[in-house]
C-alpha cells in the first residue's frame, strides 16, 4: 500500500511523464512478498526467521530499486548506481531460497 | 512462560542485527544515490576543440575591433545581426518567438552555468545571460541532468558518449546548416570534425526538411502532455527562431510536442526545428529581463536553475 501510494502521488506531480518502474512499484511487495507468503501458508510451511529476513531484505531492495529507477526516469536522467539494486535483490532472494532448501532437507534427514 | 518463549522465538522475536545493519546500509546507499544524482557537483574538462571554435575565435576578435570603432555611430542591426520579439496565443497558450537574422550563425552562442562543464552545476538562465551580456537567451538542453548524450558548445566537444542509438540531436554547423541526426549514425568526433558549432541532445526533432517528424499519437509520454516548451528552429538561411511557450498555469495550458511542431511549421515556416528542455526549465530572457512565465508546478512563477543556455548578443 505504501509503495502504491508513493507511486500514485509521484505520478500525480510528474506532469504527464510516466515510468514503468513507478507504475509497477506497487506490484513488487505484492508479487514478491504477499503472494509467496500466501502460498507458504496454503502449503502449511513456515520458513525460519533467517529465511524470512533474507527474503524481506530482497523485497525491500527490489522495491527501492524500482522506486529509484522510476524517480530518475521521470526526471529524465539515469544513474549507474541503480545496478546495485538489480544485483543485490536476486542475490538475497537466492540466498533465502538456498537456506530454506537446506533447512527443509535437514528436517527431512532428521525425520 | 515456555509457550511465550516459543511464540517469541517463532516470530523471530530476538532482534536481528545483521538485518538491521543491512536495512540501514541500503537506505544510506539510496540517500547517496539521490545526492549523487541531484546534488553533488562534479566538473569535467573539454575533450576537443573543433575548427569551428578556432575560426569563430579569430573572427570575433576582428569583429570586436571593428565594432569598437563603430560603436558611437551604429546600432546592432548594422553588424549583420538583428533580433525581434513577438508574442502570440496558440492553443490557449502564450508563445514567445524571437526572430534572429544573422549572416553568421556562430553569433548564436552557448554558455555554461558558472562557466563550468559538469554535473549538478546550475544557474538561472537570466544570470547566465547577464554574465554573457546577452541580448536574448533561452535555456538549453540541460545536459547536466544526464550522464550521456553528445555535448558540443561553441565548437568545443565536452561529451562524446551516446545516449542511445536513436537519440535525436540537433547539429548547428558553422556554415548555418541545421541538421537533425541520431547518435547511432555518427560520432561526436565526426560532427566536430565536420564543423559542428552546437550539438544539443534532448529532442525529439520537431521538423526536418520542412516536414513535422513528431506525431500526435506517439507513445512517448512527453509528446502527449501539455507543458511549457523551448525550441529552436531555422526558417531559412540567415533566419533562425527561438520559441518559448508558457504552460502549467491557468492562463497558459502549455503545448504538446505535436502542437509545438505544428506551430513552428504552420505559423513560423520552419524547415528544421528541435525541442529543447521544457517544463520548469523553459525561460526566455530578452533585452535585460525574463519575458515568459517560467514555472515548475504552476503555483509559483520562478526560474529554474539549468546547466546551459543558448544566447545571442546583438
Amino acid at each position: 500500500m505504501v509503495c502504491g501510494g508513493l507511486s500514485a502521488i509521484y505520478e500525480y506531480f510528474s506532469h504527464g511523464v510516466y515510468s514503468k518502474f513507478m507504475v509497477f512499484l506497487f506490484a513488487v511487495p505484492l508479487v514478491a512478498g504477499a503472494v509467496p507468503a500466501l502460498v507458504l501458508v496454503l502449503l502449511g510451511r513456515e520458513p525460519s526467521a533467517s529465511v524470512r529476513r533474507l527474503w524481506a531484505c530482497a523485497v525491500l531492495t527490489l522495491s527501492l530499486g524500482f522506486c529509484m529507477a522510476g524517480v530518475l526516469e521521470i526526471y529524465g536522467t539515469s544513474s549507474d548506481l541503480v545496478r546495485v539494486y538489480w544485483i543485490l535483490a536476486p542475490v538475497l532472494a537466492t540466498a533465502a531460497v538456498v537456506s530454506e532448501v537446506r533447512t527443509a532437507r535437514g528436517r527431512r534427514a532428521g525425520c | 512462560m515456555a509457550g511465550r518463549h516459543e511464540r517469541q522465538g517463532g516470530r523471530g522475536g530476538r532482534r536481528s542485527w545483521p538485518t538491521t545493519l543491512y536495512v540501514a546500509a541500503v537506505l544510506c546507499f539510496t540517500v547517496y544515490l539521490l545526492l549523487d544524482t541531484f546534488v553533488i557537483q562534479r566538473t569535467y574538462s573539454a575533450i576537443a576543440v573543433g575548427s569551428a571554435a578556432k575560426t569563430a575565435e579569430t573572427s570575433s576578435s576582428s569583429t570586436a575591433t571593428t565594432n569598437a570603432e563603430k560603436a558611437s555611430t551604429t546600432d546592432a542591426s548594422d553588424s549583420g545581426t538583428s533580433v525581434s520579439l513577438s508574442t502570440s496565443r496558440y492553443e490557449d497558450t502564450t508563445v514567445y518567438v524571437v526572430d534572429i537574422y544573422t549572416d553568421d550563425v556562430t553569433s548564436l552562442m552557448a554558455a555554461l552555468a558558472n562557466d563550468t562543464y559538469g554535473k549538478n552545476v546550475t544557474e538561472t538562465t537570466s544570470q547566465m545571460a547577464e554574465d554573457n551580456n546577452a541580448t536574448v537567451a533561452i535555456n538549453g538542453d540541460y545536459y547536466g541532468a544526464r550522464n550521456s548524450g553528445y555535448v558540443i558548445r561553441d565548437g568545443i566537444l565536452y561529451r562524446d558518449t551516446a545516449a542511445s542509438s536513436d537519440q535525436e540531436d540537433l547539429v548547428i554547423y558553422s556554415d548555418g546548416t541545421f541538421d537533425i541526426v541520431t547518435e547511432g549514425s555518427v560520432t561526436a568526433e565526426d560532427l566536430l570534425a565536420n564543423g559542428a558549432w552546437q550539438v544539443f541532445s534532448f529532442g525529439p526533432g520537431l521538423i526536418d526538411d520542412g516536414s513535422i517528424t513528431v506525431t500526435a499519437n506517439s507513445e512517448v509520454d512527453q509528446a502527449m502532455a501539455s507543458n511549457p516548451r523551448t525550441a529552436i528552429g531555422k526558417v531559412a538561411d540567415g533566419h533562425y527562431v527561438l520559441v518559448v511557450s508558457d504552460g502549467r498555469t491557468s492562463e497558459s495550458a502549455g503545448l504538446t510536442l505535436y502542437q509545438l511542431a505544428t506551430y513552428m511549421s504552420d505559423e513560423l515556416g520552419c524547415e528544421t526545428a528541435y525541442n529543447l528542455d521544457g517544463g520548469g526549465s523553459s525561460t526566455l530572457y530578452y533585452d535585460g529581463s525574463v519575458v515568459n512565465n517560467p514555472t515548475t508546478n504552476g503555483d509559483k512563477i520562478t526560474e529554474r536553475s539549468v546547466s546551459d543556455i543558448v544566447y545571442l548578443t546583438a
